[in-house]
């Protein structure tokens, strides 16, 4: 039996990319430890503990080999004329091979976090921010508002590698600086300082935190009538305006994926606006956490390849971007997809599939490719076990931040094809077709 | 496979010849002598009354990291005026300002570019410039990673580090990011820009560490000429597009003591204070300064007037002119204790007295500097303009009465402030050749590009010459890389995966060990997957290779 142990190895199941773990080999089992949390161990125990001659190949639910499997995909791919690339949990080699893909057969390409995306994206192709790294935050930032965003449980140990750290380069120590919370998370654990400071909390529902936005950024440009009439705690707010007028470099941290209400790209907008006038007395920045189901790392190859981000179609020849008509959910709703292409080959646990019926009641085919340890997906035509980054193939992970990527390591051997070789192989099978 | 190239007229600056009718062989990749004794020729191409030359070389050109990919991802307005769709070998993509990197390395392929390199690499983001770069075919690539505002180097000279012990880390930081040389951006002020320094001249010291650009400067050239690293310190001098910035460009200058620099897109960083608007051209002072100081090179970052978008490390210079964006927004950031970067869209306008007074102080220095082997043609794509209006550019360099055509259409005010008019100087075919191919692969230490002698790689372009220089320079009538035709009158004909070309200095290795720890106690990767192996480049370039130059170098040139 194989053993080894592997250090420093980097962690894709969350966006935070940490890359301090260490990873026990016993052949077939994977134990993560050193600075791995809870969320990591599980998904690392969870990918490895399928024995590799277990079924990994199915058509309607039924084990098949890997040849068989191909055959029903290249009968699924060869014909559609309208194919649909969603999911998209993937690192960048993986990406890479959909990519070449997805411009053979002309598919429409969306994430499975694009409707949280794309409110920090319309915020950023509308103004533009200004924001930070993970880095920066652990050594500079004196005040640090977690706005509609329960950190923790996104990112797991956010707190602990970016903020109670124990020598930050620009300040006295980590136990000064001010957390305050505008939301209502789960627990406090995370953001409490190691000496028991529990974090100032401001509780407001979700429903009020589009408001509450737009009043500090209010407040901070010294922009609202002076009688103004709110049943927010405005005394509370004022002072968080105040405090971060008063930092030396005051962070904002959101997670798209939290601030679920429509229009929440003008939530986003306020708050980078705020952070905008902040800049022309002193330093504060946006930390807009994201990154989980590799969504950085394949929109990443995606805006290179092709100029744009999630949901373009390339069925024209040519990208064509509508963040609106080519949502997953719309384009499989009115049938406008013939074939779904489905993508979830990260995080195990990431099981929630969209609805591949549409408005008039008919079902777009799905083929899905997973991660070991994933469930049978029962809509699935052909469901295929893919190489999982950092447990059976290596890759490049682009973490919370988006500056940074991440060497993930090959750590057991199992025969199952990576998303690049799954992509290459349908390529191969469709052979020559002119342009 | 032996290809012979028969009768045009070679255009090959490194060995003189100039326009001399002769022929090229080319055998796997390289150019030879001739055929070995008993040797068939495979393939015979008559390019009789044709000019050749070696492949361009663009020696600054954004093309990787993060960002590119920021400007994409603001701008889908700019890309969908010019899609590329999937068209025989090409997949699709897009171009204009930020185009996609497959778009990128089949334009400049097809307008006889051969090479391009990404000047401002962050250590931090060098993965993601490697991995842009190695999804842009055709060309070779490289890159110069950015120092001067990171933590770690500003550590070192507050605790007044040796020398030695500098050019240890910034090896370690060529080695480990594979870069090809190394730049400073703004010294020192990308950092003093966290400490909410909106300004820092050339001998301001940094608010928190104490030390001034001057001496990060002189350190960092000095730390490559110890390194014998070919390529010297590639500078964004301070108080880039100031009104008077002329001065820190001629200080910083002198600031390098002898030591080999380049002045990046110089033409940012000519400017004067004089007249009503209190903005002026001192393209001659800079110019004068160039042609005296033997060790001195530039490249222009020449601006044409459109839509585009500017791309930097400055985060200070780009917050302080995002107002001026347009379309009004820009990204703004402050990046892992080692760097930062702003993009904001830009359109320069001819009619507007700044931007038409930008445009003829590029000229002027482009006519002014007397050696085209120390000046480099380029937009400092895409922030002065897209690559692709390079053939544009050598048209106005060299047709005196198109610049002046051109010069009567700009913003009256600015003509007439302008001496571009008076300048008599179009470059000669030998000099194109010369500022686009010759002297960036001479600067850059890459000895078998650049040329056409035996022993070169075989990147050649052939032109179908034309009394318009800039329908000549669009799209040459053949294009080999590597040997390969990959370009035939505009038209791709063959997808290659270019190599990364990289140095490999000599350091002592146990500057790890202070590096690991650092990373460790303030960082929040760890340096182990900082670096970039050669095996992760080979993995990451579609095939494309990895080639080492040496490190070697002349001594101090004065
Ligand atoms: S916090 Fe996220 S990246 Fe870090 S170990 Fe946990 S799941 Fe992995
Ligand atoms: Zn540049």
């Amino acid at each position: 039996m194989a053993t080894a142990t592997l250090t420093d190895v980097a962690c894709p199941f969350c966006g935070l990319g940490c890359d301090d773990l260490t990873l026990d080999v016993s052949g077939e089992t994977l134990a993560a430890s050193g600075g791995a949390c809870v969320r990591a161990k599980l998904a690392f125990q969870k990918i490895a503990s399928t024995p590799a001659d277990a079924p990994h190949s199915w058509v309607e639910g039924k084990p098949v080999s890997l040849d068989q499997a191909m055959a029903r995909v290249m009968d699924l791919i060869a014909p559609s004329k309208a194919p649909l690339f969603g999911g998209l949990a993937t690192d960048v080699l993986g990406m890479r091979g959909l990519m070449e893909l997805a411009d053979r057969t002309g598919a429409l390409l969306d994430h499975m976090n694009s409707e949280a995306k794309l409110r920090n994206l319309r915020s950023v192709q509308d103004a533009g921010w200004i924001t930070t790294t993970l880095s920066e935050v652990r050594n500079r930032a004196d005040v640090i508002v977690c706005f509609g965003t329960d950190v923790s449980a996104r990112f797991p140990r956010f707190f602990e590698r970016c903020v109670w750290v124990e020598e930050p380069m620009f300040l006295k120590d980590s136990e000064h600086r001010q957390v305050i919370i505008i939301g209502q998370p789960k627990d406090l654990a995370g953001a409490t300082s190691p000496k028991g400071r529990v974090p100032e909390v401001i509780s407001l529902s979700p429903d009020r935190l589009a408001e509450a936005a737009a009043l500090m950024r209010g407040l901070v440009a010294g922009s609202l009538p002076p009688q103004i009439q709110t049943d927010l705690p405005l005394e509370a707010l004022k002072s968080v305006a105040e405090r971060l007028k008063q930092a030396h470099y005051g962070v904002i941290v959101w997670a798209a994926a939290d601030l679920d209400w429509s229009h929440a790209d003008l939530t986003v907008q306020a708050l980078t606006g705020m952070v905008g006038t902040l800049n022309i007395t002193t330093r504060c920045s946006g930390l807009p956490l994201g990154g989980s189901d590799g969504d950085f790392s394949s929109d990443a190859v995606m805006l290179w390849q092709t100029g744009y981000p999630f949901r373009t179609s390339l069925a024209s020849g040519t990208g064509h971007y509508d963040p609106v008509m080519h949502s997953t959910q719309r384009v499989l709703h009115e049938d406008e997809a013939d074939l779904l292409l489905w993508v979830a080959g990260l995080d195990p646990d990431r099981t929630q599939v969209p609805n591949t019926q549409s408005a008039s009641g008919k079902h777009c085919p799905m083929i899905a490719l997973t991660s070991a340890g994933a469930p049978l997906i029962q809509e699935a035509m052909v469901q295929i076990t893919v190489a999982t980054p950092a447990v059976d193939t290596h890759g490049y992970f682009f973490r919370a931040d988006k500056i940074v990527s991440l060497p993930l390591r090959k750590a057991i051997q199992r025969s199952y094809p990576t998303v690049a070789e799954f992509a290459h192989r349908v390529m191969a099978g469709l052979g020559e077709k002119a342009c | 496979m032996l290809t012979l190239l028969k009768g045009g007229k070679i255009v090959d600056p490194t060995r003189k010849l100039s326009s001399v009718v002769g022929d090229i062989y080319m055998r796997d990749g390289w150019i030879v002598d001739g055929p070995k004794p008993g040797e068939r020729i495979d393939e015979e191409i008559n390019i009789t009354g044709r000019i050749v030359m070696a492949g361009a070389i663009d020696m600054h050109t954004h093309i990787g990291g993060g960002k590119v990919n920021i400007a994409r991802n603001m701008l889908p307005e700019d890309h969908r005026f010019d899609p590329v769709h999937r068209a025989g070998l090409c997949r699709s993509g897009c171009g204009h300002a930020a185009p996609s990197t497959l778009t990128t390395g089949y334009r400049y392929a097809a307008m006889g570019y051969t090479a391009g390199f990404e000047p401002a690499m962050l250590p931090v983001n060098a993965r993601q410039a490697h991995l842009e770069m190695g999804d842009t075919p055709i060309i070779d690539k490289g890159a110069y990673v950015m120092l001067g505002s990171d933590d770690f180097l500003l550590r070192l000279m507050r605790e007044g580090a040796s020398q030695e012990r500098i050019n240890d880390y910034v090896g370690f930081t060529i080695a480990s990011s594979q870069a090809l040389g190394l730049k400073v951006v703004n010294p020192g002020g990308i950092s003093d820009f966290k400490f909410n320094r909106r300004k820092l001249d050339l001998d301001e010291e940094h608010s928190h560490y104490h030390v001034t650009a001057r001496q990060i400067v002189h350190t960092l050239a000095r730390a490559l000429h110890e390194l014998k690293v070919p390529h010297p310190l590639h500078i964004h001098a301070s108080n880039l597009g100031v009104p008077g910035n002329f001065q820190t460009t001629l200080d910083t200058i002198t600031g390098a003591e002898g030591f080999p620099i380049h002045l990046t897109h110089i033409q940012f960083h000519s400017y004067g204070t004089e007249g009503d608007r209190k903005f002026s051209s001192e393209a001659a002072k800079i110019a004068e300064a160039i042609n005296n100081n033997p060790h001195v090179s530039a490249d222009v970052g020449q601006i044409m007037f459109g839509q585009t978008v500017t791309c930097s490390g400055d985060n200070m210079t780009q917050h302080r002119n995002a107002g001026f964006g347009n379309p009004k927004k820009s990204v703004i950031m402050d990046i892992e204790c080692d760097a930062g970067c702003g993009v904001v869209p830009f359109k320069y306008k001819d009619k507007n007295f700044v931007n038409a007074l930008q445009w003829a102080i590029g000229l002027e220095v482009f006519l002014r500097v007397e050696d085209p082997w120390r000046i480099f043609l380029t937009t400092d794509h895409p922030n002065g303009a897209p690559f692709t209006s390079y053939p544009h550019l050598i048209r106005l360099l060299m047709d005196k009465s198109f610049r002046n055509e051109a010069l009567a259409r700009i913003n009256p005010d600015a003509a007439a402030l302008s001496t571009l008019g008076s300048i008599d100087r179009e470059y000669t075919l030998d000099e194109i050749a010369i500022m686009t191919r010759a002297a960036p692969a001479k600067i850059l230490g890459l000895k078998d590009c650049g040329h056409l002698a035996p022993g070169a790689r075989a990147d050649v372009v052939v032109y179908q010459e034309d009394s318009d220089p800039e329908k000549m320079f669009t799209a040459p009538e053949y294009v080999f890389k590597n040997g390969t035709l990959v370009a035939h009158s505009g038209e791709i004909v063959a997808v290659t995966w270019g190599d990364v070309h990289v140095v490999k200095p000599q350091f002592d290795r146990s500057i790890e060990k202070p590096l690991g720890d650092y990373f460790d106690r303030h960082l929040t990767q760890k340096l182990g997957n900082f670096k970039i192996s050669d095996d992760e480049i080979r993995d990451i370039t579609n095939g494309g290779g990895l080639r080492v130059h040496a490190c070697e170098r002349d001594g101090r040139t004065v």
